[in-house]
């Protein structure tokens, strides 16, 4: 098995920060190990053949950018006209179509999760975007910047929130999502995504 | 002045210590600073601004031109604070400012003996003629900021914590009196997504001015308590909303120092596609003789401060007012137990309004107006004049002088939006124009209206209306008394004839109604000029009290309306914003993002020196014991030459070029052909800029019958990919390609040096690296410790190299891996320092030759641009401009000395005197471990027809000259027999 190094590597060390008396709704910061993404592009007639291609893969294809669409441990997002970014707990079969292209970007990303009642507020303080629940609900998701940088976010429960960020920027947008979290107090648990498991970890 | 046994809406049983000028100040929880100052008998409590006047509390609000005093100390020291909106707060330390030895005994007071000579455009007049001259000016000024001004700022960096937010709803309420909050009660009802932001640390705007127990009070509770229950509404106090912008954006910032574990501010962007504004209004001060006599305040202000603070501000009160609104306050202070004489400037005050007076004991004073204070520390007296001059003027004992010119409705938000706001006479001020498609709506006493009924339907009605048509707003809250306002029954006098002593306009910035009347002699007409010339509202405060007064009395020299002579421009921020609210948390390591590589943690563990390059995060040197950068970069270049090193490259940009025109795209971006390019192989190219200039250059690998790999320049990575994007959505339509950057998904390193091949082939054995198998400008998939890879075999440096690309996830192993396998034959790492050293002796152009100047001609490299195709940048490259037989071509420099060139310095023929702009530039210098002398990469005007010739190499900046022969810039193994060997 070959080692995987994460680049939130020196960052992600288990324990308690932030306002040290709040106890209650403290939030939670880790890095989910993000399996596979592969990207899909086409031209003319994409839509049609990605459903077919969906399908396949048990998925249906969402009617717009916003949605995920999730399914058997897959997820699949519409990122631009022409292209879609589908990420997969396991292997993901690279699928064959004509006049289509794949692109694996497994590693192109990291996944950093912050959950608890207060992670829309530590967002709307690192992102410029309304995440009220009515507005950003459950399923949907978002490519936006934060703190400068491109990254898609999705919130994946009413207290979770899923940030993908390019690999070579995860460390700085991880810095800066901490340093918003402390007003609030937060953990960043062993286990999970924690110092034990975070370093070089088969993948 | 005293604090009442009784009353106000302080908590008496929660008192608090403060210290202001290092003696205790007691108050209790609900005061303000100011409240505090006041209740301890404190008349003076600062400084003025040019004239260092003796000035007490005025206001008790915003708009607070005189009580400005400095907050804490050491690094947390925050001048220029308006003390009216200070929170009380146990330990809190305050100091006043601007006066020295002490506000009681200021030095500075000998500026007001002075004052003839500080009048309007006092600069523009004394630094003209034989004065004039930066350097008399800059010598000036030294002395003049420390003789005015008002606090000092704290060099020591901030060590409090501010936040910025963003957020967004239905309506945005700004203002939680009762416009505000039956405004937000209504959309609240219609189930509108409010957020209602109000100033104060309560609710209840004007109404806490009110006496307690009342029946606003019990109209506050009650809407309080509904508002509490909509789980909708979001309530903000100590919120300041202080700019209104394009695309329905507030800024606002919310108080919070003395929360635990909270930031001191923070900054809020709202995004709010209905917005009402229920401002309110300023009281207008009353222009007299002294005006500014710690004494003298405006009436509304001595009415919040006894029944809010229960604090009685004088015992012997002079009501100055022009309409109805200061009776409150008369009344008000005669229940409380003080003499009270109401000096009206109407003849005709309405009856109701005088039986009330009359029954309260109040003496009221028809037609007259007071035209001087009189008092050395503090107002002992007022002098006060029939208005029409048919009488001598009365001397009335007091200590305290309530004033009321009318008020000014708090136009500001709006105005920054939708601009100038009209002129109401019959109000005397300005109001918000009638614009049924604003999305910004005025409310409440912001358009003057004329009782309270009037206040709370209108602010209903606005709130319904923002939130939309669904919903029900159900019935208007009832009204309660809300006693007179100043709207319904005003006459325009704010300044009577006949002023004694230096009457104030802008009290924040000392000037005078004389200077008003001066520039206006001086022949300034506009409204603008007037205040530049006299600084009139351009205080901290704005001219909140000021700009009306002053464009009266403009508008009465000029024997015109107010209405004609017009308003300034109203510009955020509302109040003085902290600039660390507006940085909010990205200071520091977050001033900007930082890219790091996937080996950074390597890099750093090894103790490797960094450099920034652009936002990445690279390996600059690895140095051995107490190394330099100058002794590193050579023994890491010698070393490579000798041995082997690997050096990280994964900044270079990485981008998918895939689809069944890739080939062809990759034709009109690059200069050369690729569609001949077979899979598994690699070629260079360049590419032009529309205009012919040279854009970029790199390398690209056919991965796959529709697939390419493309390096481009760290620096240029996100420019060409965005370049690619918007040619193939708008100008190439028709081409079926798709490009992707990859930068993140790939590390790369590059593995150079004679032993490089030995040792790859150990860490791949299954793989052919032969130069037959594996030749230049080639590639092969391969595994490096059960970690896929790719080799590029192609080199920057001029040996025998190989890029290796790995994901990321893999780049730290696969990097530790070879730098293991590699010790036998001594491998180092090595940084951007040395790695430049050996592409510069190698001849490769970099950032420094792509400078957006040089053609593909000037490199050297117009055999790389086809004549076989159309290319970007192939029709404006023939322009005679960048033809021309004299342009400046890529040279090498052999330099003479031990010194080297500087990048930058010019370049002049032997024996040329250096005078403009040379003949040519130095782009890259390094000293070349390999020829063991300084070299350099050039541009000079016909260089290669020159090569040979002595030239002087001079650097202006630093006064250097030195002398170099021009040669070819491949200055090692240019027969490339290392690289392809």
């Amino acid at each position: 098995m070959a080692e995987y190094h994460s680049a939130l590597y020196e960052a992600l060390i288990a324990g308690s920060y932030g306002t040290p008396a709040r106890t209650a709704d403290r939030l939670t910061l880790a890095e989910e190990r993000l399996g596979a993404l592969l990207q899909i592009a086409g031209w003319e007639g994409f839509d049609d053949k990605l459903t077919e291609l969906a399908e396949q893969l048990g998925l249906t294809l969402p009617p717009d950018y916003q949605t995920v669409a999730i399914a058997q441990g897959r997820r699949l997002y519409r990122t631009a006209p022409g292209r879609v970014l589908i990420q997969s707990e396991g292997p993901l079969p690279v699928p064959e179509a004509p006049d289509l292209v794949t692109l694996d970007l497994s590693h192109s990303k990291t996944a950093i999760v912050l959950r608890g009642a207060h992670a829309a507020d530590v967002l709307s303080r690192t992102a410029p975007m309304d995440f009220g629940l009515s507005q950003f609900p459950v399923g949907r998701f978002a490519q936006t910047g934060m703190h400068e940088v491109a990254v898609l976010i999705e919130r994946t429960a009413r207290d979770r929130f899923r940030i993908l960020a390019p690999y070579t920027w995860a460390r700085s947008v991880w810095d800066r999502l901490r340093t918003a979290a402390i007003p609030f107090g937060y953990d960043i648990p062993p286990g999970e995504a924690g110092a034990e498991t975070t370093g070089k970890t088969a993948l | 002045m005293k604090r009442l046994t009784t009353g106000g809406r302080i908590n008496r049983d929660t008192p608090v210590t403060m210290c202001f000028d290092g003696r205790d100040l007691p108050g209790f929880e609900g005061d303000t600073l100011a409240s505090a100052l006041l209740a301890a008998g404190h008349k003076t409590v600062g400084r003025s601004f040019k004239y260092h006047r003796r000035r007490g509390v005025y206001s008790a609000g915003v708009e607070e031109p005189n009580a400005m005093v400095t907050l804490h100390e050491g690094a947390f020291r925050e001048p220029n604070t308006r003390a009216t909106c200070v929170e009380a707060q146990d330990g809190l330390v305050a100091a006043s400012q601007n006066a020295w030895p002490s506000i009681h005994l200021d030095i500075g007071a000998v500026n007001n003996l002075l004052s003839p000579f500080f009048s309007a455009g006092f600069y523009y007049k004394t630094f003209i003629g034989p004065f004039s001259g930066t350097g008399f000016w800059m010598w000036c000024e030294r002395f003049i900021r420390r003789a005015s001004g008002m606090g000092r700022a704290v060099h020591l960096p901030d060590p409090d914590t501010y936040e910025k937010v963003t957020t967004t709803c239905d309506v945005l309420v700004i203002g939680g009196g009762a416009a505000g909050l039956s405004a937000a009660l209504a959309a609240g009802r219609k189930g509108a997504r409010v957020i209602l932001a109000e100033q104060d640390t309560v609710l209840g705007g004007a109404i806490l001015s009110d006496p307690m127990g009342g029946e606003s009070d019990f109209w506050l509770k009650q809407i309080e308590l509904e508002l509490h229950t909509l789980p909708n509404i979001r309530i903000l106090t100590r919120a300041s909303v202080f700019g209104a912008y394009d695309s329905d954006t507030y800024g606002m910032v919310e108080h919070l120092s003395g929360c635990e574990g909270q930031p001191r501010q923070r900054y809020w962007q709202i995004h709010a596609p209905r917005a009402v504004m229920a401002t309110g209004a300023i009281e207008r001060p009353m222009v007299f003789g002294n005006n500014d006599l710690p004494g003298v305040m405006l009436a509304g202000a001595v009415r919040s401060y006894l029944n809010r603070f229960a604090v009685l501000a004088g015992q012997t009160a002079l009501v100055a007012t022009n309409n109805d609104s200061a009776y409150a306050t008369a009344i008000d202070l005669a229940s409380a137990g003080a003499g009270v004489t109401v000096v009206d400037t109407r003849t005709e005050v309405p009856q109701a309004l005088r039986e009330q007076a009359e029954t309260a004991g109040i003496r009221v004073l028809r037609g007259h107006a007071v035209i001087a204070a009189r008092g050395r520390k503090c107002v002992t007296s007022a002098l006060v004049a029939p208005l029409d001059q048919n009488g001598e003027p009365l001397q009335l004992a007091c200590d305290l002088i309530a004033a009321s010119a009318g008020w000014s409705p708090n136009v500001h938000l709006w105005s920054q939006l939708y601009k100038t706001p009209e002129y109401r006479p019959e109000s005397a001020c300005f109001i918000p124009r009638a614009l049924f498609e604003a999305h910004l709506q005025p409310a409440g006493l912001v358009t003057a209206p004329t009782e309270m009924a009037q206040i709370i339907t209108d602010g209903f009605a606005r709130g319904s209306e923002a939130a939309g048509p669904d919903g029900d707003a159900g019935t208007v809250p009832e009204s309660f008394d809300g006693g007179p306002l100043w709207s319904g029954n005003f006459s325009p006098v704010w300044c009577a004839p006949g002023v004694k002593g230096k009457a104030f306009v802008d009290l924040q910035h000392d000037v005078k109604l004389s200077d008003i009347d001066q520039a206006h002699l001086e022949g300034y007409v506009s409204v603008e000029h007037l205040k530049r010339y006299t600084t009139t509202g351009m205080a901290t405060d704005q001219g909140k009290l000021a700009n009306v007064n002053a464009l009266a009395r403009m508008a009465d020299l000029q024997e015109r309306e107010i209405a004609e002579a017009g308003t300034t421009t109203f510009r955020p921020p509302f109040t003085p914003v902290t600039i660390g609210a507006l940085v909010g948390q990205d200071h520091g390591a977050h001033v900007r993002p930082t890219r790091r590589t996937p080996i950074h943690d390597w890099h750093v563990a090894q103790g490797a020196a960094l450099t920034e390059a652009g936002l990445w995060k690279r390996a600059w040197y690895y140095p051995q014991g107490d190394e330099d950068v100058g002794a590193a970069y050579r023994r890491e270049a010698a070393h490579v030459r000798a041995h082997i090193g690997l050096v990280d490259v994964s900044t270079l940009g990485k981008i998918a070029v895939q689809g069944p025109d890739a080939a062809t795209f990759l034709n009109r971006v690059y200069t050369n052909g690729w569609k001949s390019l077979r899979p598994g192989r690699i070629r260079y190219g360049v590419m032009l800029r529309e205009d012919g200039i040279v854009l970029d250059d790199g390398a690209t690998a056919r991965l796959g019958e529709h697939e390419y790999f493309m390096t481009t320049t760290t620096a240029n990575a996100a420019k060409i990919l965005a370049d690619f994007e918007r040619r193939l959505q708008s100008d190439w339509r028709d081409l079926k390609v798709h490009v992707t950057s990859l930068t993140d998904q790939f590390a790369a390193m590059a593995l150079a040096g004679p032993k490089s091949r030995a040792l790859l082939q150990t860490l791949c054995p299954d793989v052919d690296l032969s130069p037959d198998a594996l030749p230049n400008n080639s590639f092969v998939e391969a595994i490096i410790a059960e970690h896929p890879v790719r080799l590029h075999r192609m080199s920057f440096s001029g040996e025998l190299a190989y890029e290796i690309y790995t994901p990321s996830g893999h780049g730290e192993p696969v990097w530790q891996a070879i730098m293991t396998a590699g010790a036998p034959h001594r491998i180092i790492a090595y940084g951007t320092e040395s790695m430049g050293t050996l592409r510069i002796e190698k001849g490769h152009v970099a950032g420094p030759e792509l400078d957006g100047r040089t053609t593909i001609e000037d490199l050297g490299l117009a055999g790389l641009a086809s004549s076989k195709k159309p290319f970007v940048g192939s029709v404006l490259r023939h322009r005679p401009l960048l033809q021309s037989a004299d342009r400046a071509q890529l040279v090498g420099l052999l330099v003479e000395g031990d010194e080297g060139a500087r990048g930058g310095s010019l370049i002049f023929a032997k024996g040329a005197a250096p005078e403009g702009h040379g003949e040519g530039w130095v782009t890259s210098t390094t000293y070349s471990p390999a020829l063991g002398k300084y070299i350099a990469m050039a541009f000079v005007k016909n260089g290669q027809a020159r090569l040979g010739e002595e030239v002087q190499i001079v650097n202006l900046l630093e006064n250097q000259t030195s002398s170099a022969r021009l040669i070819s810039h491949h200055f090692f193994d240019p027969e490339g027999e290392r690289q392809n060997g």
